[in-house]
């Protein structure tokens, strides 16, 4: 995204950010392991999800807490209480307590690194003679791939930690509520598992579109007057005065706001699937 | 002021905007209503604020990503027709 958007010549196409940097990769491997734009935020996000905690914890922890030890104590409490206590019963909690936190830490490091302009985008830009990088906002959950592969990983943890509680007859069983007629059993059992296979689609999906709607909408409202211009001639250019303050409006919230509310979401849905899973309700 | 173009693309763009206003309705219902009563509840029973925010951040996110089911199919309308 070309901040400010401010020729009509260039096209302006928001979702191409999100598509094209599978095409061209930095680094070409094998089996598509690529290393391309996607998977360098990745990296950065993982490592801003270790090094943020892991340096505030090395500052050394005071009875009486700085305001980035109370920022960690916040965080690591409602990853405890919110998140964990809500959904996991006690004999989960050793195991995936930390899973879930886990989730919560680095899905909010992706999203928030998605909200800071960062030089990947692999185009340029030559202001006053110098070449620039352009900058460019895109987020590592904004991608099924990253947002499904997390959603597999819980949807697994489920069922294996449902199986090895409960037995796998136990475990089945449970699905289906007791005392349930005969004849509706069989309707009974594909509602059942299509909603234990729905649950796969509305995880990922509820990341992935969250994050990708919030940067396009974010992308078009910033240049919407652009756009207009490019067809209707220079005058829209007056629309930016109404586009750009709710570009930055959405902006803000979605960085504060839906980046941890996502990233939450996914824990406390991970966590009550588990928990589920390992005490069956019926 | 001329408009030149598609009318194919033109109107797969209509009712991709189309789609996701209307797939945008109920969710917007819902998530008033969740809000609403969450308020509510916690005017009733000030006590018991932390347990209902929990509660409603989770309606919250199960409502709003209604939206995104509309919007993404209305995305793979537009991308396969």
């Amino acid at each position: 995204m070309i901040l400010p958007l401010l020729s009509s010549s260039t096209g302006f196409d928001p979702v191409s950010e999100f598509t094209n940097f599978v095409k061209d990769p930095y680094v070409n491997l094998p089996f598509g392991l690529d290393i391309n734009k996607g998977v360098v935020y990745l990296w950065l996000s993982g490592l801003l999800a270790i090094l943020v905690p892991l340096l505030i914890i090395r500052k050394g922890l005071k009875p009486k807490p700085s305001r980035s030890q109370e920022f960690l104590e916040m965080v690591y409490d409602t990853a405890y209480t919110q998140i964990a206590k809500a959904g996991l019963p006690d004999e989960g909690m050793r195991i995936w307590f930390p899973y879930v936190a886990t989730c919560f830490v680095f899905i909010w490091s992706m999203n928030l690194l998605g909200f800071i302009p960062l030089p990947f985008s692999g185009e340029t830009v030559d202001i006053a003679g110098v070449t620039l990088p352009k900058l460019q906002i895109y987020a590592a959950s904004a991608n099924l791939s990253v947002a499904l592969t997390l959603t597999l990983v819980t949807f697994f943890a489920t069922h294996i930690e449902g199986i090895r509680y409960n037995g796998v007859v136990g475990y089945f069983k449970s699905w289906i509520p007791s005392g349930t007629p005969k004849p509706i059993l069989p309707l009974l059992i594909v509602v059942e598992v299509l909603s234990q296979l729905v649950r796969l689609v509305s995880l990922s999906f509820r990341l992935f579109f969250n994050m990708l709607a919030g940067h396009l909408v974010i992308a078009v409202f910033l240049g919407v007057g652009a756009l207009m211009a490019a067809s209707l001639g220079n005058a829209a250019f007056a629309v930016h005065l109404i586009g750009w303050p709710m570009g930055v409006a959405l902006y803000l919230l979605e960085a504060t706001l839906i980046a941890a509310l996502q990233a939450y979401i996914f824990a406390a849905l991970s966590a009550l699937y588990i928990g589920g899973a390992i005490h069956p309700e019926h | 002021m001329a408009l030149n173009g598609d009318i194919n693309t033109a109107s797969k763009t209509i009712v991709l905007g189309l789609a996701t206003g209307f797939g945008a309705i109920g969710p917007g219902i819902g998530v008033g209503i969740i809000f609403g009563k969450t308020i509510e509840a916690v005017g009733r029973q000030p006590e018991l604020r932390g347990q209902l925010q929990g509660m409603m951040w989770l309606g919250f996110a199960l409502t709003e990503a209604i939206v995104f089911y509309a919007l993404g199919m209305a995305f793979v309308a537009y991308a396969i027709t």
